[in-house]
């Protein structure tokens, strides 16, 4: 993987990542020993199958948990939620707030931080970014499920975060939904400028969002395969779907999936 | 909506109308034969008889705002001392025990220990009422506080919030609806036990009107002040649901996805 690199140019540094959890009192090894880097502005998905722990994996970038090796963020050992950051949980409906409105869902990050009236534009930006200007003042609970990923999304946006971090945002979607939620993020991504790290396990997906993607498998999960994506800035559900580089990289992943969860099987 | 909603209603007065139509002809034509049993326009008559002598204005206010008093007292003890209890994790083990024990105790029987403490008076009301009216609201707040789904704290934690800001956006909000369960039990609680002490010898209010109407063979009025006591349970019931409704637009949503 990357050694030398621009200080610069790297968000996060991750070196011997280990995570242990406490399940009804017993201790098991989530993820063993993780290193990678996450680069300035780029997309990093994140594949595994179910049960992995790819959600582990981000909590512990988003500072949820305690973990033991080395996360630098910026530079620094990270120990709890660093400013900047900001998770997108899959479980929208738990993450937003029943009992407030789509706009005042999408201050929760900023109000009271930032002067009002900039905060209402910060807002107003956010929502109109994710289309949703005619729910501002709708409740969640009025809104379809891809519409709630939405206000969750505007949310982070809010906050001009230089990290997303997306734990399988459109899981629980249905197809079409979820197509247009990638489209939508592809653009929000040419937009605000963040880096991105996009969890899911559906192969397509990953591909089709990120910069480049790691294959996390095995119980306890470690890191089986890496390879750079070159679909260009301008993706588009259909022509890219199609391209030989999209069903080559598709083709891939796909054999080292299988191969990991066949080793696994194998020592289990 | 309204017209199937308004129809239930007219519904729901059918069943009490032959109630009555059935009590008044079984004792007109003797089926029942209690001397101290009133017909039902007997009670009307005696309902007319206080309403004008000022006594059950008089009495019903003193209930109302006893019971109003006391439930107050309850609120802000029992939301605050279950907050506390609910976001401690070691408080909540070492007390909750203690807790259901204490709230199983039936409140009636230390009705007498409050009155070798206080003596018939106001702060027996309160303080009875009170006490009522205090568990069903502490141990909804801590059940409200404790069922806080772990998603919703994480979301705290990423936008890196205050403990402050957490419970007053996120925990307090998130356990309102259970919260204001408890307070609904608590206000129907404040009020039975404040006409319970009254019953039992406050000299005030709608118990004890009660009490002596019996006292003075007088059944009708008797039975008009049960009346109006079910009729004040009823409309503070009311009134606190109509203004729940109006303060949590969110719980709306529940009862029109019912």
């Amino acid at each position: 993987m990357s050694e030398v690199r621009n200080q610069d140019e790297v968000i996060y540094q991750v070196h011997d990542l280990s995570v242990n959890l406490r399940r009804r009192g017993q201790e098991r090894v989530i993820l063993k020993s993780l290193s990678f880097d996450v680069r300035k502005e780029e997309c990093l998905s994140i594949v595994g199958p179910s049960g992995t722990g790819k959600t582990t994996l981000l909590r512990a970038l988003a500072g949820l948990i305690p973990y033991a090796g080395s996360v630098r963020y910026l530079g620094e050992t990270l120990d709890g939620p660093a400013s900047d950051v900001v998770l997108v949980f899959q479980d929208y409906v738990n993450a937003l707030l029943r009992w407030r409105t789509v706009q005042k869902n999408v201050a929760l990050g900023i109000e009271g931080r930032i002067p009002r009236d900039q905060c209402q534009e910060r807002i107003d930006e956010a929502i109109e970014t994710v289309g949703l200007q005619n729910y501002r003042d709708s409740y969640p609970w009025e809104l379809s499920g891809g519409m709630q990923q939405r206000v969750q999304i505007a949310r982070a946006l809010a906050m001009k975060p230089k990290v997303l971090l997306f734990d399988e945002p459109f899981g629980s979607l249905d197809a079409m939904t979820r197509e247009g939620l990638q489209d939508e993020l592809l653009r929000v991504r040419s937009v605000f400028q963040a880096t991105c790290v996009f969890i899911t396990h559906d192969i397509d997906e990953a591909v089709y969002l990120g910069d480049r993607l790691m294959l996390l498998s095995g119980s306890p999960a470690s890191l089986s395969f890496e390879v750079d994506i070159h679909l260009g800035e301008t993706r588009n559900q259909i022509s890219t779907k199609e391209s030989g580089e999209f069903l080559s990289l598709r083709h891939q992943v796909h054999e080292q999936m299988r191969k990991a969860h066949g080793a696994s099987q194998s020592t289990n | 909506m309204a017209p199937p909603n308004r129809q239930i209603r007219l519904i729901g007065w059918i069943a009490p109308t032959i109630l009555v139509v059935l009590w008044q002809l079984s004792i007109d034509i003797g089926l029942i034969r209690f001397r101290y049993f009133p017909t039902p326009v007997a009670v009307a008559r005696a309902l007319y008889t206080i309403a004008l002598s000022g006594a059950l204005y008089k009495n019903t206010a003193h209930t109302v705002l006893v019971a109003l008093i006391a439930w107050a007292i309850a609120s802000v003890l029992g939301v605050a001392v279950g907050l506390v209890v609910g976001l401690s994790v070691p408080l909540w083990k070492g007390v909750m025990a203690s807790i259901d024990v204490l709230r199983s105790l039936p409140i009636i029987a230390l009705v007498p220990v409050g009155v070798i403490i206080f003596g018939f008076t106001l702060k027996l009301e309160i303080v009875i009422g009170a006490y009522a009216a205090i568990w069903p609201t502490l141990v909804n707040t801590v059940t409200g506080v404790r069922q806080t789904r772990i998603e919703l704290l994480d979301v705290g934690k990423m936008l890196r919030m205050s403990a402050l800001e957490r419970l007053r956006k996120l925990i307090f909000p998130s356990s309102l609806p259970v919260i204001m369960v408890g307070l609904r039990l608590g206000l129907g609680l404040s009020l039975v036990l404040t006409v319970v002490s009254e019953i039992v010898g406050t000299p005030h209010g709608i118990g004890n009107a009660l009490i002596s109407a019996e006292q003075a063979l007088h059944p009708g009025q008797m039975f008009a002040y049960i009346l109006v006591v079910g009729l004040v349970g009823y409309l503070l019931n009311g009134v606190f649901l109509y203004a729940a409704r109006i303060f949590s637009p969110s719980e709306r949503s529940r009862e029109i996805s019912r």
